[in-house]
């Protein structure tokens, strides 16, 4: 009897070669966007109330009728501060010429006007947003000198207060 | 007594079966490492206002590479975002033709690339690069404030025009 022995050997080869197949990495792609910068609008205006022909009047920014603004973005970071002033105020055709000093504009965390800082409204500030509120507030305030002939009237002008994050 | 003898005549015939042809059978080079190794950050973003961050940036995406000495290599973006995802938002982002570059360590070259074509390069010996990524994210005026994330997917193989990986 002849016996056949049959082995069937399979051999199972792995693929070791050097893969021709592509291998992958994965990173992540991260970003915050911030809490948008809001500032309120007509607050308060800054009222000069009754002034007088040939009289210059100021209103300091700690007065009750400085201009008044609240602003509120992302907590505790850096915001620029930036105004556009007016040089006269307006009525019709006639104008009231103003002006504003170096120290005429504040800005502080709180809304406590005895506590701010003094700043120029020509030149502007930058300063850090509350870190617990993300808020803040700035007043301002200027003098009006009107002619001897000043016509009688209501001035007005806008006054416009820009705030942009830093980056910081 | 009876002895019994038995004779066998035995035809061994192993029928070997081989699943690959010998030349395979050769030691192999070894396999292209892809290793993850700083995620592309653009950080504080501000509504409305674009942000960059450029491949040479200390907040760019980085991946190493390890591949045999002096093969060349294909690598690929397979998964370039479109947008950054947020809690029921999104933020579009791109990447522009020249905010990638890797940099072949050894020979001190690099070269800048297009991450949505890709590039095929020459390793040095040891056959390490380092690749790069920038980006431009583009929140909109009104967007959601928060977090925002998204995969990015690098892949790299021995180019195929090489003949395969080298043994």
């Amino acid at each position: 009897m002849r016996k056949i022995l049959a082995t069937f050997c399979a051999l199972a080869i792995l693929a070791t070669a050097g893969s021709a197949f592509a291998v992958s990495g994965d990173i992540l792609a991260t970003a915050n966007v911030l809490q948008p910068l809001t500032v309120s609008n007509n607050l308060r205006d800054l009222d000069f109330g009754d002034v007088f022909p040939g009289i210059a009047k100021s209103i300091l920014y700690s007065d009750a009728t400085s201009g008044k603004w609240s602003i509120v973005g992302e907590l505790g970071k850096e915001v620029d501060l930036s105004f556009t002033l007016p040089a006269n105020l307006q009525s019709g055709v006639n104008l009231l010429p103003i002006s504003f000093g170096g120290a005429d504009a504040a800005w502080h965390t709180a809304d406590a006007v005895g506590s701010a800082t003094a700043f120029d409204p020509a030149a502007g500030a930058t300063e850090f947003l509350d870190a617990a509120t993300g808020e803040m507030w700035a007043w301002i305030g200027g003098t009006v000198t009107p002619a001897g002939a000043q016509p009688a009237g209501v001035y007005t002008a806008n006054i416009t207060l820009d705030v942009v994050y830093t980056g910081n | 007594m009876i002895a019994l003898g038995i004779s066998c005549f035995c035809t061994d015939a192993r029928a070997q079966i081989d699943l690959d042809p010998p030349s395979a059978q050769k030691k192999a080079g070894p396999a292209v490492r892809v290793t993850p190794q700083r995620d592309l950050q653009f950080g504080d973003v501000i509504p409305g206002v674009e942000t960059t961050v450029d491949h040479s940036d200390p907040n760019s995406g980085m991946w190493g590479l390890k591949a045999a000495n002096e093969s060349i290599i294909d690598i690929r973006f397979t998964a370039l975002p479109p947008a950054l995802n947020g809690t029921g938002d999104s933020m579009p982002v791109r990447f522009e033709s020249t905010q990638a570059i890797v940099i072949i360590q050894q020979l001190g070259t690099s070269y800048v690339f297009d991450p949505a074509v890709g590039i095929t390069v020459q390793v040095g010996k040891p056959g390490r690069a380092l690749v790069f990524l920038g980006g431009i994210a583009s929140p909109r005026g009104d967007q959601s404030a928060g977090s925002y994330v998204s995969p990015v997917t690098l892949d790299a193989e021995y180019a195929s025009s090489a003949g395969g990986p080298p043994m």
